[in-house]
């Protein structure tokens, strides 16, 4: 017993996932990671907590419940499996523990333990917020109690599902005895498995399905888990026969437990030993030694390009994102709004489209981790006499020619299917390709200023990379502003298309000098060995600053909002009259304070401003010559200007457009004497 | 040529790898790199191929500043790292062939090193298989092969027999000596003291970033009592530091 939990604390110690290590890092990465879920858990419990009076008017309890801890069970399986054949087999102590002589079902309990541990976070999303909610609404003693044990058992049957699967396979076929090999094809299993799912219920739609129906459908869903239905009525009974229930639910799973730990005994090792982390390929001959010199530029993307097709976990993460995520996007919007007509020739739909075919095609990641990929030999970049920028040019080429695949593989679907007019599909399609050559620059960029450099596993650099969440955010921004900006700024077709243009050139130009600018320094100065100290402080210094200029942009952005974008707006009603001006400006009178309403051309001098002014603009309370103090609210230097003199004050107001001032005067005349 | 010219480096207040060093390879020799683990060796070395920066100092390979003008530098001299875990990913051929690209190696020129070269080193057969599926020793040789494809002047090579069969060691070593004796220049780090006896025209020894030694191994002997052997000379050197 000590053996065995020594082994599984240093195993969960050596694990790869946040939290499994001791440094302080890793355990706030887990905490954001944990706080940043609670939205989610509490969507879910909100969920369940307002369909609960549906939900026991029906006497769908059981089916509810058998149907969260089955779905729960079945996406342990999912995404268990890799986890599962990576930890049994693959994992770097693997080949250590080997040596030692501990028997091979202490070893398999121990990694068992492990994967279980990250087995409860999946039961945590799937079954707590409904099991939570359940319990305060109709739950007892007996409820708790059995909820928290059968909570507790829960993912040891699909767990060892999981692992039985694996020591089979793995005993049984040297197919499979090669590490990238079961990476590759356990990562596109998990994702045909959860399209599998996706799809077809993305098909049912909005299909409604009977309460009937959905009771056999939780029943039939529990017949993946026939021990759910234990722990369901375990759950659910709230008498002492549910005890029972509970008892027999865990010697099920106690039994598979020990059936799992008795098969790994016997074939655990004959899987486990000889294995190999590659194939063996063909013979060179003389004649197929390459005579022809490549130039750098290409020789480093090819490079790249082998890495990246041959690595498991970028050739899953990157590449087949990049040919599945248009398929899913299209499938799915295909389905759910294909009665939905494009707009011809607008700019604003032109934008739009450009940020969808932008957004999708970006999705391959490949940029925004090209020198994290790289990871200890990011190193050989200051090696090569090639200049940083011809490296720089090398390393970007994967990356567009990935993303560019991607948008000729979405646009080909999205045509057929919507039919946009020929302006709007080369326009979106043109101004798209410019928008893929500016973030995949930019995405090079951030790794190259952020570049996760020290991971043990590969996935590491693509999943938890936070460069890629940043570039898809401002992608997100900067594309979805220019059709904010054309829908203010009400610009004919035309216009619209030469400032679309001349927007994405100058995203274009942006990202090329800080890429070609900043990035050979950049480059130069990648140490992956760097002291983690030193590299904090770097990092810490470099988020300081980025925050600053964020923080300065958007203060910036948001001023210049409201003084060029928010206009006067004036609301009256039956009792008074509201002027809102942008800029936390405003005021309020009283239709029936009004004494005097009359226009003028010109607008006397003004001073002592309380207030905004900028050229016409003035925002505020000022001294209006000849009145004294009041509030004035102007957009134009030429009249007419509107006076609304009040019991107490007046207010002076001007618009742009100089029917809409004539248009209020004629609204407020009538509430005082003529001038 | 290598010249060091006062260079410093620094990781930290306490942790000193380069303390002022100075020091001059010259060509149509072998030089010989020792130190204890931690003395500085590699990072020395580093500093040569441009990996690090020094804090001060200069270094010119050939004449030519490592800092000022890197990519000239760089063409001079083909570094076999301590480590040759790189590229795993990529068949032996197609590192090669990546590497002859990063020097400029003409097409005809390359397939013909190709063939000599992993023939000497007994590669030829391994060339279309992963280097991830290579030994130790095999990489080795798929590294040594890749930094001399270019037929640099100057081979940097830190600990470059390390895990080499007996047969390949020799090769090498055999191949160091033809080079030097081309009146061009062979720098090379080991723990080896037999190797470095044998084999080095010169040698310095470095500890805590310091050069404690730089001249021929007569010069070394003399200056200790001339019956010791390397190995106890150095002990000494090192301990008393």
């Amino acid at each position: 017993m000590n053996k065995y939990g020594a082994l599984t604390r240093v195993l969960f110690k050596n694990g790869a996932m946040p939290g499994q290590t001791d440094d302080t890092r890793s355990k706030i990465v887990l905490l954001i990671v944990a706080v940043a879920f609670l939205p989610l858990l509490g969507v879910e419990a909100a969920a369940f907590w307002n369909s609960y009076g549906m939900i026991t008017a029906y006497h769908l309890e059981g089916a509810m419940l058998t149907g969260l801890l089955t779905g729960a069970c079945v996406t342990m399986v999912l995404l268990g499996i890799l986890y599962v054949i990576s930890t049994y087999y693959f994992a770097d102590d693997t080949v250590l523990l080997l040596t030692m002589p501990i028997p091979p079902q202490r070893i398999l309990a121990a990694k068992f333990t492990v994967v279980l541990l990250f087995q409860y976070l999946i039961e945590v999303l799937v079954v707590l917020p409904g099991l939570v909610v359940l319990g305060i609404r109709g739950g007892n003693v007996f409820y708790w109690v059995n909820a928290i044990l059968v909570f507790a058992a829960l993912p040891l049957l699909p767990t060892v599902v999981c692992s039985v699967v694996s020591i089979l396979i793995m005993a049984f076929s040297r197919f499979f005895h090669n590490k990238d090999r079961v990476k590759f094809l356990a990562g596109l299993l998990a994702i045909a498995l959860s399209l599998g799912i996706c799809i077809p219920m993305q098909l049912l739609g909005d299909r409604s399905v009977s309460i009937q129906d959905s009771s056999a459908l939780m029943n039939k869903a529990a017949v993946l888990f026939p021990s759910n239905l234990l722990a369901g009525h375990a759950i659910l009974d709230g008498t002492a026969v549910s005890l029972l229930w509970l008892v027999a639910f865990l010697l099920v799973s106690a039994a598979a437990v020990a059936v799992f730990l008795l098969l790994g005994n016997r074939l655990y090792l004959r899987g486990v030993v000889g294995l190999s982390q590659t194939s063996v390929g063909s013979r060179v001959t003389n004649e197929g030694l390459r005579t022809k010199r490549r130039p750098a530029v290409l020789s480093l993307a090819l490079k790249d390009w082998r890495l990246l097709c041959r690595t498991p976990a970028y050739a899953l993460n990157c590449l087949l994102g990049a040919l599945l995520v248009p398929l899913i996007m299209v499938v799915t919007f295909g389905v759910t709004l294909h009665s939905i007509a494009i707009p011809h020739a607008d700019a604003i739909v032109i934008s739009l489209c450009v940020l969808f075919l932008a957004f999708v095609s970006m999705t391959n990641v490949v940029s925004p981790t090209a020198v994290s990929r790289d990871g200890p030999d990011a190193n050989l970049a200051r090696l090569f006499p090639v200049p940083m920028k011809v490296q720089i040019l090398g390393k970007l080429i994967p990356g567009l020619g990935l993303s560019f695949a991607t948008l000729i593989i979405t646009t080909i679907p999205v045509c057929i299917l919507y039919r946009p007019d020929a302006l709007t599909a080369v326009s979106a399609c043109g101004l798209s390709a410019i928008s893929l050559i500016t973030f995949n620059m930019f995405g090079l960029f951030l790794d190259l200023a952020f570049p996760k450099l020290l991971w043990n596993d590969e996935t590491a650099a693509v999943k938890q990379n936070f460069n890629v969440t940043i570039e898809l955010l401002v992608m997100a921004i900067l594309l979805g502003l220019p059709a904010f900006l054309l829908y203010k700024m009400q610009l004919n077709l035309q216009n619209g298309l030469l400032f679309l243009l001349i927007y994405n050139l100058v995203l274009l130009e942006a990202s090329a000098q800080l890429l070609f600018r900043k990035g050979p320094e950049l480059l130069s100065g990648i140490d992956p060995s760097a002291k983690p100290a030193k590299k904090a402080a770097d990092r810490r210094k470099t988020i300081r600053v980025t925050l600053g200029v964020v923080f300065t942009v958007a203060v910036l952005g948001m001023v210049g909002w409201e003084i060029f974008f928010v206009h006067t707006d004036v609301s009256v009603t039956s009792s008074e009259v509201t002027v809102s001006a942008g800029l936390g400006e405003s005021s309020s009178f009283a239709l029936s304070q009004i004494q005097k309403v009359y226009l003028k051309d010109t607008l006397p001098s003004v001073s002592g401003r309380v207030g905004f002014s900028s050229g016409a603009q003035l925002r505020g309370s000022f001294v209006v010559e000849g009145l004294g103090r009041g509030h004035v609210y102007t957009e134009s230097k030429k009249g007419p200007f509107l006076f609304v003199i009040y019991k107490g004050g007046f207010t002076v107001l001007n618009f742009n457009d100089s029917a809409k001032t004539n248009h209020l005067y004629a609204v407020l005349r009538q509430y005082g004497q003529k001038a | 040529m290598i010249e060091f010219s006062d260079v410093c480096k620094n990781f930290g207040p306490s942790k000193t790898a380069a303390d002022h060093l100075a020091l001059t390879v010259n060509d149509g020799e072998i030089f010989g790199f020792l130190g204890p683990n931690g003395a500085g060796k590699t990072t020395s070395i580093k500093m040569m191929t441009g990996i690090l920066k020094p804090d001060s100092g200069r270094i010119r390979i050939n004449g030519i500043d490592v800092a000022e003008h890197p990519i000239e530098a760089k063409k001079q001299f083909g570094y076999v790292p301590d480590s040759p875990d790189q590229l795993l990913r990529l068949k032996g051929i197609e590192y090669l062939d990546f590497m002859a690209d990063m020097y400029d190696v003409p097409g005809e020129l390359r397939a013909e090193r190709i063939k000599t070269l992993s023939a000497e080193f007994e590669m030829n057969k391994a060339l279309g298989d992963r280097i991830q599926s290579y030994s130790h020793g095999m990489r080795q040789k798929i590294v040594i092969i890749g930094a001399l494809l270019h037929d640099p002047a100057v081979w940097i090579l830190d600990e470059p027999l390390t895990g080499l069969d007996p047969k390949s060691a020799f090769t090498l070593k055999q191949r160091m000596r033809q080079h030097a004796d081309s009146r061009k220049t062979v720098f090379f780090s080991t723990h080896v003291l037999e190797v470095a006896e044998n084999l080095c025209d010169r040698v310095a020894i470095i500890d805590h970033g310091r050069i404690l030694f730089s001249g021929s191994l007569s010069e070394l002997k003399e200056q200790h009592r001339g019956d010791e052997s390397l190995e106890k000379i150095f002990l000494e050197m090192t301990d008393h530091e």
